[in-house]
Parts: structure tokens; sequence; C-alpha cells
């Protein structure tokens, strides 16, 4: 009996041990939060791996990812709310100044248990800069987004083509530098209906204003300056528009209307030559079972303006975390994890994009992913969209008067003149 | 329609209510006549209380207000100022605008279609059940899948409809990037797809009218337009006003095919008054101005199916 | 029915090839959707007729049911038909029984009421629909979309049902009361099975409208409440058109729809007429 009873103890006391043992490595067990990103093959790669984390330390992480539209309505609501339904919310670049009152700054976040915090050293600048608003970073980048300049590379290298170039144009051929060289070379390549020179941006969305931001940056001007002046120089932009009117001549069918999906469609099928696009859309141009033009592509700075400045947008995205959220500890995890060398090893293989700048710079993976050099050519000279509270409105105007502009739809200088006004409306 | 074996049972009762006492009947019947249709009607009328009543009192409320919900310091009292407002306001009264047109444009269409292919078709042929099973297809197809497809098929550059424009000649057309041929694109759609629907409801009219008013005229020697005009047509008016009517209350509900479709654009080329409504209050997050919106949109529901009925019974 | 110009033997043909032209006019758009749901991608973007020679691939199908949460999409939908037909058909069956068989005052200005409840645009409920859900916590919820449901197809089945109730001659209720039932039971053992296949069509017709509704669950769903049509049109996304996938997901969605279409033949005018789509 005693034996029995001594037998019985031991094993309760090793049970025992295990299971503290056990708890302290899950630490979060019983804990679950909930985060809200956007929808692209970035979050479907992570969210493909989330029960790593959630084996890691125990939490349940319940993801609700949304198309950015949808999402960008959906966070104001959740945010302006105080619902605290969230713990983490993907905050695109340009409504950091919106939201960041709701946020707890990332420098309090809190330090992790399983995984360090981010060193935000580690991370892009760019995406970096993009996060921060009068000077405290409002939450994890996660997504070193920008907007950059591809083309067709084997076009380019073609030696008939170089031979018709020289001889058309007088100078030769290959990727512009200038923006006169890219109207040269639009208008070279452009052979409707199998080859489309330029794919433009104008459906009235925010990728219209991402459009119109980058050319006018490329012709010298700004719109608003860290004061929130309107500092947008009328004849400056009225060049801009006026060449990108130009440029609008060789875009394919249905160009007034021009988004994403006509984009993909026409570079997948081997019909354009060039235009301006996202990591996440490239991603989808360099699969060689969806594109044509896979492995063709090139990637540059844009084509630099009058200044002699080459431009570019970003577009990164943070994870923020709402004060009012009840469960921060664990919430901070999971953006530490998402940024981790650990996560990054195996996730960039399955479609994300790397936030981290080492990964980005690794001459292996720039092999295997060759856009990552197009990345970093363009951080370097990319900008932010203006820094407003009110930022949606004044890209309202922006968008609306750029596609007008165009498309011809209204006289350019008008269209200007209208934009500006516009934004003197917004911002009094 | 009776279950078998109760046959037997209910029709013996039948012979005793003759014998049974007409008090006890009537008695059982007034208590349960005074009190049994709250119980039957009472779970049904509650919901719609709650779920319709309600919330249309709700939507009245918030019509008199600004309320932005995501920006709290856009909320206050407007009363009957948001209305008046919106007699004014250029994009309200644009889409109303479009709304109306393409009321007026589809269901004439579809009405003037429907009843030609009824006529035509008013005969006894070799598969016409089939032919008449196979035209009503479209109408079963969800509007998202139907806008979609159009989306697809209008494409410019791989779309089948400018494929057709092809093979008589005509360059492709940018259907849903220019606003009016957007406008004519929508249209196109929901006439695709719903003339079957009046096409049904017009041959059944047909088929149930009498034989011997077509026999006289021929008799008396009516020419085809004759007897189209005098005869067939002013006895369809009661068919063709029921489905004008029917019609009519759909294609003011639009909404799914067009968002789809074309978004309300290019621009605002498109944006019927429901698209309107939605994007006030999910893009925008006025709610105040989408609610007030709203009504004056269930109330021109009202005149309209009104104005409608009335001339049924008229 | 008349011997006139397309009766004779030139007519005749005259007539069947406009019978067939008119056909064609009508499926073409059906072909279109099934066609295109087995081309690729590149396929599709490579030219615009539609009848061009490709190599059939399941690939979209297999894409949209597999790497896709498309069946999560269609399990919620079905369920949220199938509540939503549960409640209207009971609740409105009952309804249309109170309203068949009582006479009281304001029996015909109520009925007539609830069926003008159709003519209400279901946008111009979103708005309030959004708002009250969102207070009470039921945006993005079955209960919530179930509910939205009700709200349109509920009057639709009284409406549907009262005329046939009326019909129901009442003999055989009263012959019931009198052997000693109470209403209630008269309505289940004798009324209920009378009208059983009229009951069935009403709950048939319930399920293929909230099956095709696309704005209450698009407005009253988010991430977790997605419906099939919704999810239909989520394939032509900000990155990338799926048509090959779209018209795939969308010959499935509309699979239902057909099978019972064909099983409602003869009740179709009565369903469309006093319904709605969409």
């Amino acid at each position: 009996m005693k034996k029995l009873a001594l037998l019985f103890l031991i094993t309760a006391f090793l049970f025992t041990g295990m299971a503290l043992e056990v708890q302290a490595d899950r630490p979060y067990e019983g804990e679950t939060i909930r985060v809200l990103v956007w929808r692209d093959a970035l979050t479907e790669a992570v969210i493909g791996r989330v029960e790593d984390f959630e084996e890691a330390t125990g939490m349940e992480v319940i993801i609700d990812d949304l198309p950015t539209d949808a999402l960008t309505e959906r966070v104001a609501v959740n945010l302006t709310g105080e619902t605290g339904e969230y713990d983490l919310v993907a905050i695109d670049e340009p409504f950091t100044p919106r939201f960041h009152d709701y946020l707890l700054p990332y420098a309090e976040w809190p330090e992790g248990q399983v995984f360090t915090k981010t060193n935000t050293d580690d991370l892009v600048q760019a995406a970096v800069d993009g996060g921060t608003f009068m000077g405290e970073l409002a939450g994890i980048p996660v997504n070193a987004n920008v907007y950059m300049f591809v083309f067709r590379q084997d076009l380019i290298d073609d030696s008939d083509n170089q031979e018709a170039f020289e001889e058309e144009y007088g100078y030769p051929l290959s990727n512009p530098t200038t923006t006169d060289e890219m109207l040269d070379v639009a208008e070279f390549f452009h052979n409707p209906p199998e080859m489309h020179g330029f794919a433009p941006f104008t459906v009235t969305a925010e990728g219209a204003t991402v459009e119109a931001i980058w050319v006018l940056n490329t012709f010298g001007t700004q719109i608003l300056d860290e004061d929130l002046n309107l500092v947008l120089d009328r004849d400056k932009a009225i060049e801009a528009f006026e060449f990108y009117k130009e440029l609008m001549n060789y875009a394919p069918p249905g160009a007034d209307n021009f988004g994403h999906p006509e984009t993909i469609s026409n570079m997948n099928a081997g019909h354009l030559f060039m235009t301006l696009q996202w990591p996440a859309i490239i991603a989808g141009h360099e699969d060689p079972e969806e594109s044509l033009a896979a492995g063709n592509l090139g990637y540059e700075t844009a084509p630099a303006g009058p200044t002699g400045e080459s431009s570019g947008v970003t577009g990164t995205w943070i994870l923020g975390m709402p004060r009012v959220s009840e469960n921060q500890q664990a919430a901070a995890e999971f953006g530490y994890w998402w940024t981790s060398e650990e996560a990054h090893d195996v996730l960039i293989h399955e479609g994300m994009s790397p936030v981290r700048t080492s990964y980005l710079e690794d001459e292996e993976l720039q092999d295997v992913f060759p856009w990552y050099v197009g990345q970093l050519k363009n951080f370097e000279i990319a900008d932010t969209r203006p820094r407003y509270h009110h930022y949606t409105e004044v890209s309202d105007v922006i968008m609306e008067y750029f596609n007008r502009a165009v498309t011809g739809d209204m006289p350019v200088a008008e269209a200007v003149d209208a934009m500006m006004d516009g934004i003197e409306n917004v911002l009094n | 329609m009776m279950p078998p074996g109760e046959t037997g049972g209910i029709i013996q009762s039948k012979r005793q209510v003759i014998f049974m006492s007409e008090k006890k009947l009537m008695s059982k019947k007034k208590f349960s006549e005074r009190f049994g249709h709250l119980g039957f009607l009472g779970p049904g009328m509650i919901f719609l209380f709650l779920v319709l009543i309600y919330p249309l009192a709700y939507s009245l409320r918030l019509s008199l207000y600004r309320f932005s919900l995501t920006d709290a310091t856009q909320r206050w009292f407007m009363g009957l100022e948001q209305y008046i407002g919106l007699l004014t306001d250029a994009p309200f009264l644009q889409s109303l605008y479009l709304h109306l047109a393409f009321i007026v444009i589809c269901v004439f269409f579809q009405l003037v279609i429907g009843l030609l292919v009824a006529l035509f078709l008013n005969r006894d042929f070799y598969g016409d059940r089939v032919v008449r099973s196979l035209l009503l297809i479209p109408v079963f197809i969800l509007p998202v899948v139907s806008g979609l497809t159009f989306r697809f098929m209008y494409n410019p550059q791989y779309g089948a409809i400018n494929w057709l424009l092809g093979l008589v000649g005509f360059g492709p057309i940018e259907f849903l990037s220019r606003g009016d041929t957007a406008f004519i694109s929508i249209i196109i759609q929901d006439i695709w797809r719903m003339w079957p629907f009046m096409f049904m409801i017009i041959y059944s009219g047909l088929q149930a009218l009498p034989r011997e008013p077509f026999e006289a005229v021929k008799i008396d020697g009516a020419s085809k337009f004759q007897e189209l005009f005098y005869l067939t047509i002013p006895m369809l008016k009661p068919t063709i006003v029921v489905a004008i009517i029917l019609r009519t209350i759909d294609v003011l509900k639009v909404f799914t095919e067009v968002f789809v479709m074309t978004g309300g654009g290019p621009g605002r080329a498109t944006t019927l008054l429901s698209i309107h409504i939605y994007r006030n209050a999910f893009s925008f997050f006025n709610m105040g101005y989408a609610a007030a919106s709203s009504y004056v949109m269930v109330l021109l529901a009202m005149a309209i199916s009104v104005i409608l009925i009335k001339k049924v019974y008229a | 029915m008349e011997r006139g110009f397309f009766d004779r033997s030139v007519g005749r043909i005259i007539f069947y090839l406009l019978v067939l032209l008119l056909l064609v006019l009508q499926l073409f758009p059906i072909y279109i959707i099934i066609s295109t749901s087995f081309q690729s991608n590149l396929d599709i973007w490579a030219s615009m007729s539609p009848f061009e020679s490709f190599t059939p691939t399941l690939d979209n199908y297999r894409y949209v049911l597999f790497r896709r949460p498309f069946l999560q999409r269609i399990r919620v939908s079905i369920i949220v038909a199938v509540f939503t037909t549960i409640f209207s058909v009971s609740v409105g069956a009952l309804a249309s029984y109170g309203f068949a068989r009582y006479k009281f005052k304001g029996n015909k200005s109520l009925s007539m009421a609830v069926l003008a409840t159709r003519m209400i645009p279901p946008i111009t409920l979103c708005v309030p629909f959004f708002m009250l859900m969102s207070a009470i916590g039921l945006l993005d919820t079955y209960s919530g979309l179930i509910i939205a449901h009700t709200s349109f197809i509920l009057p639709f089945v009284i409406w549907l049902t009262l005329p046939f109730f009326e019909k129901i001659p009442q003999a055989f209720e009263d012959a019931a009361l009198v052997d000693g039932c109470t209403r209630l039971q008269s309505f289940y053992k004798i009324f209920l099975p009378m009208v059983a296949p009229g009951l069935v069509v009403a709950a048939i017709f319930s399920f293929l409208f909230s099956w095709n509704d696309f704005i209450y669950a698009l407005i009253l769903g988010s991430s977790r409440i997605q419906t099939a049509p919704v999810a239909v049109s989520g394939f032509i996304g900000q990155f990338g058109p799926e048509w090959g996938a779209m018209t795939a997901a969308g010959t499935l969605v509309i699979i239902p729809v057909f099978v019972f279409a064909m099983i409602l033949q003869k009740y179709l005018i009565d369903g469309l007429t006093a319904g709605g789509i969409d």
C-alpha cells in the first residue's frame, strides 16, 4: 500500500512538473487575440503559417482579412468606436495620421516573452518612416511596400529592337531614365493589339492618387509641406499631367478606367511593355504559371523628370495596437513573430514580402525574387503621400482631377486649378 | 390533397355536425375567433414590426441628423434642412434621375420585346415548351453572376460582345470606360436578363384569352394589324399593367448587377440612387445623409406603386 | 392558332430560324459563363473570340473549391438559407392562416400593408440595419443575416400562400373543431397536410431568395459571414480579374437555382409574380 502511494506521489509530481514546464513554454495558453489585415498574397502566407505561432505561444489567433477598401472602413469604424474588438489592425501608410491617436506607440509596446521585440533598425527604413507620425512610430511595420517601375527587359535586350530603335530615335535602346525617353520607348513598343506601351492607373481610387503623386513628384512639385500648406507648383503640375496624358496614348484600350485588374491581365498576357506596380502584384507577374512575362522583367527606378530627379511612392503598412485592446502583451508577440527572422525564413517562400532589410539585400534571395533589387532602389528615392489627418478628403480631390485631366475630360490647366481649389477647401 | 385514411373520419364527423348543437359550434368558434388570430398572426406581425417598422422609424430619426459614423465631431441635428438640402444636392438629383431613367427605359424595352415575342410564339409548334423554358433561364441567373459576366463580355480586349461587334466590322468599344456607353451597357444587361419574365406573364395572359372574339373578328374580315391593335392588346391590358407594376417595383430595387459591373462608374455615370446611398453610407459613412436619401427612395417606391396600382383598379 | 405567314412551309422554316436566333441570343451569355470556367486565365486573356479553341481545364474549379475558402462560403449560404426558410415558412404560414381564417377589423388593411412591404428597396433598410445591428452586436453573424433575409422573405411567403389558403374550404377544419380539436390542432392535423405542396413551393422559393441575396450579405457580413454570391464577386478583386475562377464559382452557385427551377417549373409564374429576384 505504501509503495503504491509513493509511486502515485512520484508520478503526480512528475506530471505536475511537466505541466509546469509546458506552461512555461506556452505562456499564453487560453488567450485569444483578434487581428484585422488586408487581403493579398502577403497576408495569405502569414495566415497560412499562423499555427506555428499558435503552437509556440499557446494563444489562439483569429485573423480577419478584407480587401483594402473594405478594410480601411472597418478599421475606421472599429477604432473610432473604440470597441476593442481587435487587438491589432493593419493600417495603410496614408492613414496613420488619422488613426494614430487611437494606437499604442510602438515604443510603449511590451517586451515579448516568446519572441523578442523587433528592433526597428532591422526593418526597412521607409516602412518605419511610413508608420511614424509626429515623431512617434504608431505600430509595427509589416509591409515594406513601394511603387516600382517595371518593364520588359527581354524586349530591350532583343537586338532587332535595339537596331530599329536606334535607327528611329537616334540613341541606343535601354530602360528609359528620363520622361522624354519614356515617351519614346512607349511609342516604339506600342503596337496594338499585341503590345502596348504603358499601363496607367485611372480608376478613381487610391491608386490614382498614388499615380498622380508619382508624376507630380517626378516633375518637381510636392502637394503639401510638413506644415500642411499647399505648395503645389501650378506650372509644374500642368506639365506633369500633360506628360501623363501623352503617355495615355500608348495605353491599352479602356485606359480611361484602368486599374489593377486591367494591368495584370495585360502584363501577364504579354501585351504590356512597362508600368508602375506594387511588389505583391509583381510576384504574380513573375509566376510562370500565371504570366507570360515571368522571368522577363526588369526593375529600375522610375524615369526622372526635367529636374533630373527620379521619384517613387511608398505604401507601407503597420500593425497598430488599439489602446483599448485588452490583450496587449499577446498581440505584441504576434507582431514580433511576424517580423522575426524565423517567420521570414519560412514565409518569404510562401508569398510574403520581407520587411527586414537584410532579406531584401540577400543576394541569394534576390536571385529567386528579382524584384527585391527594385524595391531597394526605389526606397532610396521614394516619397510618402501627404501626411494629413483628413488625408482621404485630399486624396478624393486629387484622384478626381487627375483622372479628368489625363482622360481629357477637362482641360489640364482647368483640372489643376480645380484640384488646388479643392485641396484648399479641405485644408480649411 | 387530403391525407389518406382521414377522409372517413371527417366525413363521418360532418354527418355528426348536423346533429350537434349549433350552439356548441358557435361558442367554440367565438372564443378562438376572438383571440385565435392573435396567436397565428402574432409571431409574424411582431417580427415584421421589429424588423421593418422599427428600423424605418429609426432611419427617419437618423435622417434628421448629420451623422458621420467615423468622425464623432461631425454629428449634429439638422431637421428638415437635410431633406431640403437633398433638393439642391447635385449628386443626389443626378442619381435619382439616372435611376428613374433606368427604370423607364428597361421596363419599356422589356415590355415591348416580351410582348413581341409572346405574340410571335403564341402558336403551337414543335418544342414550344422547351423553348419557353430555355428562354426563361436568364431570369434565374443570380444578378451577381449576370453582372460580372456582362462585365467580362464588355471588356475591350477579350470580351465576347466586342468580338461580335468585330464580326460585323465595328471596332472594339470601351463600353464600361465611358460614361454614356456604360449607362447603356447596364440597361442592356437588365433587358437581357428580365425580358423573358415579361414574356412569360404576357404569354400566360395571351393563352388565357377567350377564343370567341378572335373568331368573330376573323369572320368580320379584320386584318392582322387590326386584330392586334383593336383586340389583342386591349384585352391584354390588365396583364400588361400587372407586368409593368411587378417589373417596375423590381427594377427600383436594382443594385447588385450594376454594383459589380461598374461600381457606379466611370465617375458617376452609372451611380443609380441605390448605389449613391450605398456609397454615402458605407464609403463615406454619412449615415444621416444616407438615411434621408433612403427615405426619399422609399417614398418614391410607394408613390410609384400607388400610381400604378390605381391604374389597374381604375 | 392562326394560319398566317409562319404556318406556310417557307414561313415555318423562317419561324424556326428566328426561334433559334432568339435562343442563341438569350443563351449566349450562359455559354460564356460555362465555357470560360474551363479556360485558364491566359487563354481567356489571349483572345476575344469565345469560340477560339483552348485546352479545357478543371484548374479553375480546383482553385475555387480547394485553394480558396469558397466551400465555407457555400456553407454559410446554406445555413442562412435553411434557417431563413424554416423561420419564414413556419411563421409566414401561421400568419397567412390567421389572415385567411379569421375575420377581424383591419384584416384586409393589415394584409395589404404586409404585402406592400415588398415595395421597400433593400438598400433603404441597409442603413438602419447596419446601425442597429452594430449596436446589438449582430453584425457579421448568422442571426443578423437570417433576420435581414426573413424581413423580405416572410412577407413574400405570406403573399404566396394567402390566396392559396383562402381558397381551401373551411368545412374540413370546422368539422375537426366540432370533433373537439382546438384551432391549433385543426391547423396541424387538417390544414397543414392539405396545403403541404404549397408550403413546399414556398420553402423552395424562400431558399432561393435567401441564396440569391447579395446586398444584405455584402453590408451585414464582413470577414466571417460571407455568402457564396459575395464570394463570387470577390474573385474580381483588386489584384486581378480571375474570370476563370469567377465563372467557375458562378456556375457552382447557379446550380441549386437551376435544380429547383426545374422542380418548380409549374409554379414559376406564381412565385415570380409574388416574390422578387433580388
